[in-house]
C-alpha cells in the first residue's frame, strides 16, 4: 500500500484495484478506469480500438448523441476515452468528471447516475447481431488511422516520436500506442468483439481511481458493480520497461518534410530506473539540464545564443530515456547540437552553479505541490507508482528530492549516454 | 487586525466562492479570490491592450500606427531588466512565470507554492519598469522570428489566420499576434516605449490573485509596490481606433496547401456588437453558446448525421468568439468535402428556423453549461483569467453565474434569425499537396 494520507486503496479483487483520493476543495469528483496491457504488436491495435468503439454507444444509450445528451442532463458531466502508454505499458482508459451535488440544489446523486452511465459504456456496449455495430467499428478504424496520420501534423511532437521510434526500434517502446495502420485495417466487428469479450474484459488488469468529495456508500456502489465482470487469468504487467544502455555508436537520423523550421531531437539513455538509489538525483539532473527557465539548455541555446524559441529536455521515468528537443533554423543544426552536448558535459564535470541547482530543486518541489491541486494529476501520479510497484507517496517523493546533492547529480549525469539524434528538416 | 482599506467583498454563496475587490489610489484594480486548501497561488498583472490595438489616438491627441506584433514584442521585452532577466529571478524563487498576448490583452503571471510575497513583488515591479535597449531589441527579433516560424508550420494556426483574413478587410485581428518577420523588423525602442506609455496605465490594468492567502496581506503588498509615479499618473488611456469594417466578408473561399493528411477547414459568419452594453454582450455570448450546442454540438442530430456520413470527425468544433465589440461564429475541423459541410450547416439552420428551438433541448443544454461553468472554479488560473477578462469587459465578478440562472429560451430563439447570413459567410481550406 502506498504510504500517503492522500490516497487509500479501497479494495482489490479479480485483478481489479480500486483507489480513492478524497479531497473536498474541488467542485468536482472524477472517475478514472484504466485497462493495462504490455505493449505488444499482436494486441496493440485491438486494444487501441476498444475505447473508440465503446464510446459510440451502450445498450442503454445507443449513440454518441444519446451519451452526450445524458452527460448534459448530469449537469455538464464529461466523459472521454482514449489510449496512451506509460513506458512499455499500453493503457486504454475511460475518464469522467462531474460537479459535486451540493453545488446544484436540484440535482439527484450525480455520482451514482454517472457510474451507471460509465459502467454501461465500458461493459455493456451497443450490439448489432450479437457483436459490435459494424458501422461503429468501421468509422472508428478511420478515426484511429487518422489520429496516427495526424501525429505528423505537429512537427515538434512528431520529431520526438520519430526519435524514440528510431532509438528503440527493437524494443516495445517504439510501438505506437495507437497501433499500426495495417493491423487496424484488418480488424472487423466480429474479431474485435470476440477480443473484447474474451480477452480485454476478462484478462487485462484494471485500475480504478475515484477522487473528490464522494461518500463511501457511493464508492461502494461503484465497486460492487465491477463484481459482475467475469474474469480469468490476469495478464502480468509487472516485468516491463527493461532499462537499456546505448549502443557504442550514436545513430544519426535525418528526415525531410515541407517545413520552415528544423526540429532537432537528441535521445539519451539514463541507465537508471525509478527503483535505483540515484533516481532522484537523475530527476534533479534532468531539471538542471533542460527542465525550465533556469536550465542549461534554456539559458544557453535560447537566451545566450538566440538559436531557439524552445529547447528543453524531458525524462520518461518508465523507460530510462531522456529526450532533448529544440526548434531551430535549419542552418544552425550543428551549432545547436554542439551547445546541447556541451551542457551535458558541463554537468558531468560538476560545473553546476548553486543557482542552477537550487532553482532546479525549487522548481521540482513547486511542480509536486501543484500536482496536489489537480484531481487527475494526483490520480495519474499514483497510477504511475502502482504500475512501477513503488510505494512512495508525494510527501516522501519530495523528501527524497530535497536530500539530493550536487555530487549526486554529477554521479547520475555520468550514467547518461547519447543514443540517437534525429533531425526533421526541409526538403532539399 | 482588519484595516479598513476600502475593499469590497463580493460573494456567490451557491458556489461557495467570493472575492475581495480593491481599487488602488492609482486606479489600478485588484481582485483577490481566496481558495482555502489549495497549494497553488496564482497572480496575474494584465493590461487591456493586445494585438488589435495597433492604431490609436495617443494621449496628446495624435493618431499613431505601429507595426503588427508590437504588443507581443513588448511582452517579451518586459522580462529583461537592467540587472538581468526577470525569468531567472522567478526561477530562483521556484515559481513558474509566464506571459501571453492575445488579440485584446497582455498578461504577466506566475504560479507558485511558496514565497508568494517575493514573487508578487517581483511581478508588480518588473511590469511597472520597462527597460529597453537597442541591442536587446535586435536580439529579440531573432527569438521571436523562430516563434513566428514555429507557428507557420502549424496547420491549425495557419488555417485560422487565413480564415480571419477572408472574414475581415482591415480589422487588425487579421494580423498574426506575433506579427511577421518584416513587421517586427520595423520595431525599435521608441515605438515600444510609446505603446507602453500610452496603454500600460493603472486605470487600464488589473491584478488578479487566487490562492490560500490572507486578503489583508495581498492588499498591503499592492499598496507597498505600486509606485507613486503611477499614483500621480493621469487617468487617460490611448484610444484604440479600428477602421470601419464592411458588414460583408472580404473573400468567400480561400485555399492553401500544407503538409496535412486530411484537409482542414474553418468557416464562419461575421457579426457586429457595436453599441451593445457589456451585460447584453455577455447574455448574447451565452445565448450563442446554447444555440450553437443545440444546433451543431456533439449532442445534436446534425453532428451525428455528418459524423456517420464521414463528412466530419472528432476535430469538428463550432464556437462564438467575441472581442470587445465585434464577433464571429466559426466552424473548424477536418473534412474531404468542406463545401458539403457548409451546405449542411446552412440547410440545418434553415430547418431549425422553421421549427424553432425545442424547450427540452434548451433546458438540457443550459444545465450542461451551468455545470461546466461551476467546474471552472476548480482552478486558480481559471478564476484569475475570468476575473481579469470580465473586468476588462465591464462586467461584475458573478455576472455570468447570474446570467446562467436567468437566461430564457427567448434569448436563444431571438438570435436564430440574423446570425447566419450567407453574405457574411466565408470559408478557408488548408489541403495536402497532392
Amino acid at each position: 500500500m502506498i504510504k500517503e494520507d492522500r490516497i487509500s486503496k479501497v479494495t482489490e479483487f479479480n485483478g481489479i484495484e480500486f483507489y480513492k483520493i478524497p479531497e473536498n476543495k474541488f467542485k468536482t469528483f472524477t472517475i478514472g478506469i484504466y485497462f493495462c496491457d504490455v505493449l505488444n504488436k499482436e494486441r496493440v491495435s485491438s486494444n487501441a480500438m476498444i475505447p473508440f468503439v465503446l464510446r459510440r454507444g451502450s445498450q442503454e444509450y445507443s449513440s454518441s448523441m444519446a451519451i452526450s445528451r445524458r452527460l448534459h442532463e448530469l449537469y455538464g458531466a464529461s466523459f472521454y476515452s482514449d489510449v496512451t502508454k506509460k513506458g512499455e505499458i499500453q493503457m486504454t482508459y475511460f475518464s469522467s468528471d462531474a460537479v459535486v451535488d451540493k453545488y446544484i440544489p436540484e440535482s439527484e446523486n450525480i455520482f451514482r447516475n454517472l457510474t451507471d452511465l460509465i459502467f454501461g459504456i465500458v461493459t455493456d456496449p451497443f450490439l448489432e447481431d450479437g457483436k459490435f455495430k459494424k458501422d461503429y467499428v468501421e468509422q472508428e478504424k478511420t478515426t484511429l488511422i487518422d489520429l496516427i496520420e495526424t501525429q505528423k501534423n505537429n512537427k515538434d511532437s512528431y520529431a520526438i516520436q520519430r526519435c524514440f521510434e528510431e532509438m528503440c526500434k527493437d524494443e516495445p517502446y517504439s510501438i505506437n500506442e495507437g497501433g499500426d495502420i495495417e493491423s487496424i485495417k484488418s480488424i472487423n466487428a466480429d474479431s474485435l468483439y470476440d477480443y473484447y469479450r474474451n480477452f480485454y474484459l476478462k484478462k487485462l488488469p484494471i485500475k480504478v481511481f475515484i477522487t473528490g468529495e464522494v461518500p463511501d456508500a457511493d464508492i461502494n456502489y461503484l465497486v460492487d458493480k465491477f463484481k459482475s465482470i467475469p474474469r480469468e487469468e490476469i495478464v502480468d504487467i509487472s516485468k516491463v520497461g527493461i532499462i537499456k544502455s546505448a549502443d557504442p555508436e550514436v545513430n544519426h537520423v535525418i528526415e525531410r518534410f515541407n517545413v520552415v523550421q528544423g526540429k532537432l531531437c537528441l535521445g539519451f539513455r539514463s541507465n537508471l530506473a525509478p527503483s535505483d538509489d540515484l533516481y532522484y538525483a537523475l530527476t534533479v539532473c534532468n531539471t538542471v539540464f533542460g527542465g525550465g527557465i533556469h536550465s542549461k539548455l534554456f539559458q544557453n541555446v535560447r537566451e545566450k545564443a538566440g538559436l531557439a524559441y524552445y529547447a528543453s529536455s524531458r525524462m520518461d521515468k518508465f523507460k530510462g530515456v531522456i529526450i532533448v528537443s529544440s526548434g531551430i533554423e535549419i542552418s544552425n543544426k550543428d551549432k545547436a547540437m554542439k551547445i546541447i552536448l556541451e551542457q551535458l558535459e558541463e554537468i558531468k564535470k560538476g560545473n553546476i552553479t548553486d543557482v542552477e541547482f537550487d532553482s532546479a530543486i525549487k522548481t521540482y518541489s513547486t511542480a509536486v505541490n501543484l500536482l496536489k491541486d489537480g484531481q487527475r494529476s494526483i490520480a495519474d501520479f499514483f497510477l504511475g507508482q502502482t504500475l512501477l510497484g513503488i510505494k512512495t507517496g508525494l510527501t516522501d517523493f519530495m523528501k527524497n528530492i530535497n536530500q539530493v546533492t550536487i555530487d549526486d547529480v554529477v554521479k547520475a549525469a555520468q550514467k547518461i549516454e547519447l543514443d540517437t539524434t534525429y533531425f526533421l528538416t526541409a526538403e532539399e | 487586525m482588519e484595516v479598513n482599506m476600502g475593499y469590497q467583498i463580493k460573494e456567490c454563496k451557491q458556489l461557495g466562492e467570493k472575492v475581495y475587490e480593491y481599487i488602488h489610489p492609482s486606479g489600478l484594480k485588484l481582485i483577490f479570490a481566496p481558495k482555502p486548501g489549495y497549494f497553488e497561488k496564482y497572480a496575474s498583472f494584465s493590461v487591456n491592450y493586445g494585438s488589435i490595438d495597433c492604431k490609436f489616438k495617443d494621449l496628446s491627441g495624435e493618431i499613431v500606427t505601429v507595426p503588427a506584433g508590437i504588443a507581443h514584442f513588448l511582452e517579451h521585452k518586459l522580462f529583461e531588466q537592467e540587472d538581468g532577466s526577470v525569468m531567472d529571478k522567478f526561477a530562483s524563487l521556484g515559481s513558474n512565470p509566464n506571459a501571453f498576448t492575445s488579440f485584446t490583452q497582455t498578461s504577466y503571471l506566475f504560479s507558485c507554492t511558496d514565497s508568494f510575497d517575493e514573487n508578487f513583488k517581483l511581478l508588480m515591479n518588473f511590469v511597472q519598469n520597462p527597460y529597453l535597449t537597442k541591442e536587446s531589441v535586435e536580439k529579440e527579433k531573432s527569438i521571436i522570428g523562430q516563434e513566428i516560424n514555429m507557428y507557420r508550420d502549424n496547420p491549425s494556426w495557419v488555417t485560422m489566420m487565413n480564415f480571419l483574413n477572408t472574414l475581415y478587410f482591415s480589422n487588425p485581428i487579421r494580423n498574426d499576434i506575433a506579427g511577421t518577420i518584416d513587421s517586427i523588423s520595423k520595431i525599435d525602442t521608441e515605438l515600444l516605449y510609446k505603446c507602453y506609455n500610452n496603454y500600460y496605465r493603472p486605470s487600464n490594468m488589473v491584478i488578479s490573485v487566487a490562492g490560500d492567502l490572507d486578503y489583508n496581506k495581498v492588499i498591503q503588498l499592492v499598496n507597498d509596490n505600486i509606485s507613486s509615479k503611477w499614483v500621480n499618473m493621469s487617468a487617460g488611456v490611448a484610444q484604440t481606433i479600428i477602421d470601419d469594417e464592411p458588414a460583408l466578408v472580404k473573400e468567400k473561399n480561400v485555399r492553401a496547401k500544407m503538409d496535412v493528411f486530411t484537409p482542414m477547414f474553418m468557416f464562419g459568419f461575421k457579426g457586429d456588437l457595436t453599441g451593445v452594453s457589456p451585460i447584453d454582450i455577455a447574455r448574447h455570448q451565452i445565448a450563442m453558446k446554447i444555440l450553437l450546442e443545440i444546433l451543431f454540438g456533439r449532442s445534436s442530430s446534425f453532428y451525428e448525421q455528418l459524423y456517420n456520413d464521414g463528412l466530419i470527425n472528432d476535430s469538428f468544433y463550432c464556437g462564438f468568439e467575441s472581442l470587445r465589440d465585434f464577433g464571429f461564429i466559426s466552424f473548424e475541423g477536418e473534412s474531404n468535402k468542406p463545401e458539403a459541410v457548409v451546405e449542411a450547416v446552412l440547410k440545418h439552420v434553415s430547418d431549425v428556423q422553421k421549427t424553432g428551438i425545442d424547450p427540452t433541448d434548451f433546458n438540457r443544454v443550459l444545465n450542461n453549461f451551468r455545470g461546466s461553468y461551476i467546474k471552472r472554479y476548480n482552478s486558480v488560473e481559471s478564476i484569475c483569467r475570468q476575473n481579469t477578462g470580465n473586468s476588462f469587459a465591464g462586467l461584475d465578478i458573478y455576472d455570468y453565474f447570474d446570467l446562467y440562472a436567468t437566461i430564457k429560451i427567448n434569448d436563444v430563439q431571438s438570435i436564430l434569425e440574423g446570425s447566419f447570413d450567407e453574405g457574411k459567410l466565408s470559408l478557408t481550406v488548408t489541403e495536402p499537396y497532392n
